[in-house]
C-alpha cells in the first residue's frame, strides 16, 4: 500500500497538492509576506549605522585645537590616535601667514593629504600631489593651491617666505571647496613643520557613530588631553541626531503601512485557499468530523505554509536588503540572524489570523447549504 | 439590466466585496501616503538640513586674497572690495526666491574693547584688539514695491541656529549694544547687561553667544554699527544664503553657458545650488557666489540617501499593494465561479459576464481608491506633521494616479480568474461547489 | 422476515419525529419548510421520502443527518433527543450513528477511493486499510481502491460513497436522491446494493424522485408543503 499511515499531516499534504497553484499562491504571498518583514527589518535594525555614516559627508565631527591659538603639544596626534582608535580618522591642520614674492600675504597650510582625501569629500583637487611619484623638479614642494590663492600667484612654479625662509613650491593641483580653503597653499605636513617650525595646530577627527558615542569619545579626549580644547562641531552633532530620528520614524510608520498591506495579500489568498476548499469542509462535518479537527487542519495548513515562506522570505528579504544596501548607501547591508524569529513569529501570526477569518465564516456556514451547492 | 445587476451585486453581496475593496483601500492609502511623503521628504530633510548653516557664499568679485585662520580675519577689514546691503533684497527677486530661506551678511572687523565703569565698579580696563563680525540678527528685509511688496526676517541667528545665546540679540540698527563671544565674555568676566567701550563708545551687553567655534572669542555688532566703525557705510564684505537645494547630480556640474538652450533651461529651472548661485550673480553682477562645497554636498548626499531610501519603501509599498489588490480581486471572483457559471447556463455571452465583472471591479476600485486617496493623504498630513512639524498638504496630482492604480491593478489582478472561469464549461463551474 | 404492520408496533424505533417544524427567515418572510411533521422508523425499515421540489425532502433529511437543526418539534434518532446534544457531541453523534449517500457523491477530490472511506474511520475512531479495502470489496471495487475520484464512473463514485456511508456500521443510512446523478446501468448496480444492505436489516432513509426506487422501500411517504400527504405502506421483496 502507498499510505499505511492516514494521519492529519497526510490528509494535509495532499489537500495542498491536489490545489498546488491555489497552495503556491497561499505561499507565495506568505513568501513575499516574510521577504517584506526581513528586508524592512534589517533595514530599519541597521538604519542607525548607515544613516550616521552617510553623515560622515560632512567630514570631521571633532576638533582638536590649543587654547588662544597656540600651537599643540606635539605629542597631541599620537595620543589621539590611540584614544579615538582606528574608526576615526584624524587629519592634522598647521597654518602660518608667509609672504609670496611680491610681499602679499597668504595662509599656507599643512595637512595630512591622504587624510584629507579620504574625510574632506567635498574637496575638489584637480591633481592630487602623488606622494610616491614627487614633481619633475625633485627640489620643489608638491602643493596644492586654493583657486583664489591661484590668482595671486605667478604660475606652477613660486616661491613662498616665511620668516625669512624661502621654500621653492610646485602646485600639482588646486582645490576648491567655496570656502576658506580656496585661498590657501596647502603642503604636505612634515614639509610645513621643517620650512616653519610651526606643528600642527588643529586635530580634525572624523568619529562614526552616534551623538551618545561621540559625546563618549569626546570625554575620552578631553580627560586624555588636558590643556587641550576638545569640541565638537556642534552643528553637526546636533541635527544629524535629529535627522536620523526622523528618517527613522518616517521608516516606521511605512513600515507598519507596508506591513498592513501584506497582511491583506496574505488575508486574501488564505481565504481563497480555504474558501475553496468548503465542500471538503462540509463533508468532512457530514462525516462526524469535529470543528475542531477541521479547524485543526486548515491551520496546520496555514502554518506550514507560514513555516516555508518565512525561511524562503527570509533568505530573500536578507538579499533584497543587501540590495538596497548597495544601491543606496553603498555598503553592504548584511542579513540579521536576530531578526528570524521575529519574521517567523510574525508570519505565524499573519497566517493564523489569516485563515482564521474564513475559518470563522465557515463555521457560520450550514454545512448541509454547502452540500447542496448552493 | 445590466445596471442593477451591479447595483444589487454591491447591495447584496457586501461581505464578498468587503475584502477586495479593503485591500484596495489600504493599497492606495499605502501607495498615497508614501507617494505624498516621498515628494516632501527632500524638502523636509532639506529644511531639517539647512541648520547645518549656509550652502552659499557670495563675495565681491573683485576681491583680494582672504588672509584668514580659524575663522578669524587677519587682513584689516578696510582693504578689498564690498558688497552693497541694499542690494541684498535682490536676491529674493531671482528665480529661485522661494527656496532661499536666509540671507546672512557679515563684515568682519577689529575693534578695541574696554570694560565700562559706568555700570560697574570694575576700573577702566586698556582697551583690547578683539575680532568682530558685523551681522544682521532679525532684520526686516523688504522686497518689491506696492501690494506685491513683501517682508522677510533674516539673519545670522537663523543660519547658526546651533548658536546658544544667554540674553537677547542686538537691535538691527543701533550703534550702542553689542554680543559677546562666550570664551571672551568668561575671559573678560562680562555678562549680559554690563556695560563695555566700543572703539570709544559705550555699548551695553546684551547677550552672550556660545557658537563652539571661532565666533566664541569675537564681538558681534549690528551691521550699521560695523560699518560706521569701518566707515564704510552699506559694505558686507560677504553674505552667507541658505537655500533649499537639489542633490547635484550629472547636469548640475555642467557649465550653463555651454550647454545647448534646452538642456540650460532645464539647468536653470532646477534648484541646484550651482543654479541658485548662477541666479544670484545675475543678480548681483559685481558679485561672487558659489556653494560652499562642505555644506552643499554633504546635504546632497543625506538628501539622496535618505530620498532614494523612501523612494524604495513606496516602491515596497506599490508592490505590496498590487499583490494585496490582486490576491483579493482572484478570491473574490473565485466565490463568485458558480454565478458566473449560471449567467453563462442562462446563455449571457463572454462579453456580457466579462463586462459585468470588469465594471463591477472598475466601480470598486473607484469607490475604495478615492477613499484610500483620502485616508493616505490624511495619513501623510499627520505624519508630516508628527515627524516634521511641517503638514504635508494634500496633493490633488495624485487622485488620477492612485486611482488609475487602482483600478488598473484589480483590473489586472481580477481578469485571470475571469478569463479561466469563462473558458470552463458553464456546467462545469456549476457542478463545482465552490 | 417483518411485515410492515409489525414493524410499526415494533417498539424500539429507531426515528421519532414529533410536529417537527423548520422554519427560514428569508428576504420575503418566514418560509415553513416544514410544518409539524410526525414520523417514527423502525430499525431495519427502508423508507423512501417522495415529493415535488420545494416540499421540504431535503429539510427532512438535513434535519436527520443532524446538519439542520429544526425550529420546534423533538428528533428522536436511535433513542437520543438531538436537540439535548451540543455541537460537539453532534459531531460525534453524526460519525457513529448516520451514514450518508449523497445525490452528488461529495468525495474528497485528492483522496483515494480506499483513503475516502479511511477518512470516515479517522473521524469516527481510527483508521483501519484492511477493513476499507474489504468495504469497497463489497461493493465490487476491490480493483479500483488506489483511484482517485476523477479517475471513477459515477456508479463506481456513487458505490464508494455506499461503500464508506457503511463503513462505521451507523444504524441509519441516508440517501439524498442516491441515482440521481446516474444512468440506467449504474442506477441498476446501486440499487442492487441498497437492496442487499435492506436485506442484512439496515434501516434506509432515502429521498427520491423515481418511482421505480421507491417501489423497493417499505414505505412511500409523500410531501407536500411541509406537511405529510400520504403514506403508504407496500409490499416489499423479501426473501
Amino acid at each position: 500500500m502507498s499510505q499505511s499511515r492516514f494521519s492529519l499531516l497526510m490528509l494535509l499534504r495532499r489537500g495542498l497538492m491536489h490545489r498546488r497553484a491555489r497552495s503556491l499562491a497561499a505561499l507565495f504571498s506568505l513568501i513575499v509576506s516574510a521577504a517584506v518583514a526581513t528586508a524592512l527589518l534589517t533595514l530599519y535594525a541597521s538604519l542607525n549605522q548607515k544613516l550616521h555614516q552617510q553623515f560622515r559627508a560632512f567630514g570631521a565631527n571633532i576638533i582638536l585645537t590649543a587654547p588662544d591659538g597656540a600651537s599643540l603639544p606635539p605629542e597631541t596626534l599620537s595620543t589621539a590616535r590611540t584614544v579615538v582608535g582606528p574608526e576615526s580618522r584624524i587629519i592634522p591642520f598647521a597654518y602660518a601667514v608667509a609672504q609670496t614674492a611680491d610681499g602679499a600675504p597668504i595662509v599656507v597650510a599643512g595637512t595630512d593629504f591622504f587624510a584629507v582625501r579620504a574625510v574632506d569629500r567635498w574637496w575638489q583637487v584637480s591633481h592630487w600631489p602623488d606622494a610616491a611619484n614627487p614633481s619633475a623638479d625633485s627640489t620643489a614642494t608638491a602643493v596644492l593651491i586654493g583657486t583664489r590663492a591661484k590668482n595671486f600667484l605667478p604660475g606652477e612654479n613660486f616661491s613662498l617666505i616665511y620668516n625669512g625662509h624661502a621654500l621653492q613650491l610646485h602646485a600639482t593641483g588646486t582645490v576648491h571647496t567655496g570656502g576658506a580653503e580656496d585661498s590657501r597653499v596647502y603642503l604636505p605636513l612634515a614639509a610645513f613643520i621643517a620650512w616653519t617650525g610651526v606643528p600642527a595646530t588643529t586635530l580634525e577627527i572624523q568619529a562614526p557613530g552616534s551623538a551618545a558615542q561621540v559625546q563618549r569619545l569626546l570625554d575620552r579626549l578631553r580627560l586624555a588631553l588636558p590643556g587641550v580644547e576638545v569640541h565638537a562641531v556642534r552643528q553637526l552633532v546636533e541635527s544629524e541626531g535629529r535627522v536620523v530620528d526622523r528618517t527613522r520614524a518616517l521608516m516606521f510608520y511605512s513600515l507598519l503601512l507596508i506591513a498592513l498591506t501584506v497582511a491583506i495579500c496574505v488575508l486574501a489568498t488564505l481565504m481563497a485557499s480555504v474558501l475553496e476548499r468548503r465542500r471538503d469542509f462540509a463533508i468532512m462535518k457530514a462525516l462526524g468530523s469535529t470543528q475542531h479537527q477541521v479547524s485543526l487542519l486548515f491551520l496546520l495548513e496555514a502554518v506550514l505554509l507560514a513555516l516555508i515562506g518565512a525561511v524562503g522570505g527570509y533568505f530573500l528579504g536578507s538579499l533584497l536588503a543587501f540590495l538596497i544596501g548597495e544601491w543606496n548607501f553603498h555598503t553592504a547591508i548584511l542579513p540579521l540572524w536576530q531578526i528570524a524569529p521575529q519574521v517567523l513569529l510574525l508570519n505565524l501570526m499573519v497566517a493564523i489570523l489569516a485563515a482564521g477569518v474564513p475559518m470563522r465564516i465557515l463555521r457560520a456556514m450550514e454545512p448541509a447549504t454547502l452540500l447542496r451547492g448552493e | 439590466m445590466f445596471f442593477r445587476l451591479l447595483m444589487e451585486s454591491f447591495r447584496r453581496q457586501r461581505r464578498r466585496k468587503l475584502l477586495a475593496g479593503l485591500a484596495i483601500l489600504l493599497g492606495t492609502t499605502a501607495v498615497t501616503a508614501m507617494l505624498a511623503i516621498g515628494a516632501s521628504v527632500g524638502d523636509s530633510i532639506n529644511r531639517e538640513l539647512s541648520s547645518y548653516g549656509a550652502n552659499l557664499v557670495v563675495t565681491p568679485k573683485a576681491d583680494t586674497l582672504d588672509v584668514e585662520m580659524g575663522g578669524v580675519s587677519i587682513r584689516p577689514a578696510t582693504a578689498g572690495s564690498y558688497l552693497h546691503e541694499a542690494d541684498l533684497a535682490k536676491l529674493k527677486g531671482i528665480f529661485w526666491r522661494n527656496n532661499i530661506t536666509d540671507i546672512s551678511p557679515e563684515l568682519p572687523l577689529n575693534i578695541t574693547l574696554a570694560t565700562s565703569t559706568q555700570t560697574t565698579a570694575r576700573t577702566v580696563s586698556t582697551p583690547t584688539l578683539v575680532p568682530a563680525l558685523g551681522l544682521w540678527f532679525r532684520h526686516a528685509l523688504h522686497y518689491g514695491a506696492g501690494s506685491s511688496a513683501e517682508t522677510y526676517t533674516m539673519g545670522a541667528p537663523a543660519m547658526h541656529p546651533w548658536w546658544k545665546l544667554r540674553g537677547t540679540w542686538p537691535t538691527d540698527g543701533a550703534t550702542n549694544e553689542v554680543a559677546l563671544g562666550s570664551t571672551l565674555a568668561a575671559q573678560a568676566h562680562l555678562a549680559p547687561g554690563d556695560s563695555v567701550v566700543v572703539n570709544g563708545a559705550p555699548a551695553r551687553i546684551t547677550g552672550i553667544v556660545s557658537a563652539g567655534d571661532a565666533t566664541d572669542r569675537m564681538v558681534l555688532l549690528p551691521l550699521a554699527l560695523a560699518q560706521q566703525i569701518v566707515g564704510h557705510p552699506g559694505a558686507v564684505r560677504r553674505v552667507y544664503v541658505s537655500a533649499l537645494t537639489k542633490p547635484e547630480d550629472a547636469l548640475a556640474r555642467r557649465n550653463p553657458d555651454s550647454l545647448p538652450p534646452k538642456l540650460r533651461d532645464r539647468w536653470y529651472c532646477s534648484p541646484y545650488a550651482n543654479s541658485i548661485a548662477y541666479q544670484i550673480q545675475e543678480a548681483l553682477p559685481y558679485a561672487h557666489a558659489e556653494q560652499i562645497r562642505r555644506v552643499a554636498q554633504g546635504e546632497g548626499t543625506i538628501l539622496q540617501r535618505i530620498s532614494g531610501l523612501m523612494w524604495l519603501v513606496a516602491l515596497a509599498a506599490l508592490l505590496s499593494a498590487a499583490f494585496a489588490v490582486a490576491a483579493s480581486m482572484t478570491t473574490a471572483i473565485l466565490e463568485r465561479q458558480q454565478e458566473i457559471g449560471l449567467m453563462r447556463a442562462l446563455g449571457a455571452s463572454r462579453a456580457a459576464v466579462a463586462n459585468l465583472f470588469f465594471a463591477e471591479t472598475t466601480l470598486l476600485a473607484l469607490l475604495s481608491g478615492t477613499l484610500g486617496y483620502l485616508l493616505g493623504s490624511l495619513l501623510a498630513n499627520r505624519v508630516g506633521q508628527q515627524i516634521f512639524q511641517s503638514a504635508i498638504p494634500f496633493n490633488p496630482v495624485l487622485l488620477p494616479a492612485a486611482l488609475g492604480l487602482a483600478v488598473f491593478v484589480s483590473l489586472a489582478g481580477g481578469a485571470p480568474s475571469v478569463m479561466r472561469t469563462l473558458r470552463m464549461d458553464p456546467a462545469a463551474v456549476l457542478r463545482e461547489d465552490a | 422476515m417483518e411485515t410492515p404492520l409489525q414493524s410499526a408496533m415494533h417498539p424500539d424505533a429507531v426515528i421519532e419525529l414529533r410536529d417537527l417544524t423548520r422554519e427560514y427567515a428569508s428576504r420575503a418572510g418566514v418560509v415553513r419548510a416544514l410544518n409539524a411533521i410526525s414520523l417514527t422508523v423502525q430499525r431495519g425499515e427502508w423508507i423512501a421520502i417522495m415529493g415535488p421540489s420545494g416540499s421540504g425532502k431535503s429539510t427532512l433529511v438535513n434535519i436527520l443527518g443532524c446538519l439542520d437543526q429544526p425550529t420546534a418539534g423533538t428528533v428522536r434518532i436511535a433513542g437520543t433527543d438531538v436537540h439535548q446534544l451540543s455541537r460537539q457531541e453532534l459531531d460525534r453523534f453524526r460519525a457513529e450513528k448516520i451514514g450518508f449517500i449523497f445525490q452528488q457523491f461529495h468525495l474528497i477530490p485528492y483522496l483515494t477511493a480506499v483513503e475516502n472511506i479511511m477518512l470516515a474511520q479517522y473521524f469516527h475512531s481510527m483508521t483501519d486499510e484492511p477493513e476499507a479495502l474489504r468495504a469497497l470489496e463489497q461493493v465490487g471495487l476491490a480493483d479500483r481502491a488506489q483511484h482517485l475520484p476523477s479517475e471513477l464512473s459515477g456508479g463506481e463514485q456513487q458505490r464508494v460513497c455506499i461503500a464508506r456511508a457503511l463503513i462505521n456500521q451507523p444504524p441509519i443510512l441516508l440517501a439524498d436522491e442516491p441515482t440521481g446523478n446516474l444512468d440506467a446501468a449504474n442506477q441498476q448496480i446501486v440499487q442492487e446494493h441498497l437492496r442487499a444492505l435492506h436485506r442484512v436489516g439496515h434501516t434506509i432513509v432515502m429521498v427520491t424522485h423515481d418511482p421505480e426506487m421507491a417501489e423497493l422501500s417499505d414505505r412511500v411517504v409523500e410531501l407536500h408543503h411541509g406537511r405529510i400527504a400520504t403514506e403508504r405502506h407496500q409490499k416489499t421483496v423479501t426473501l
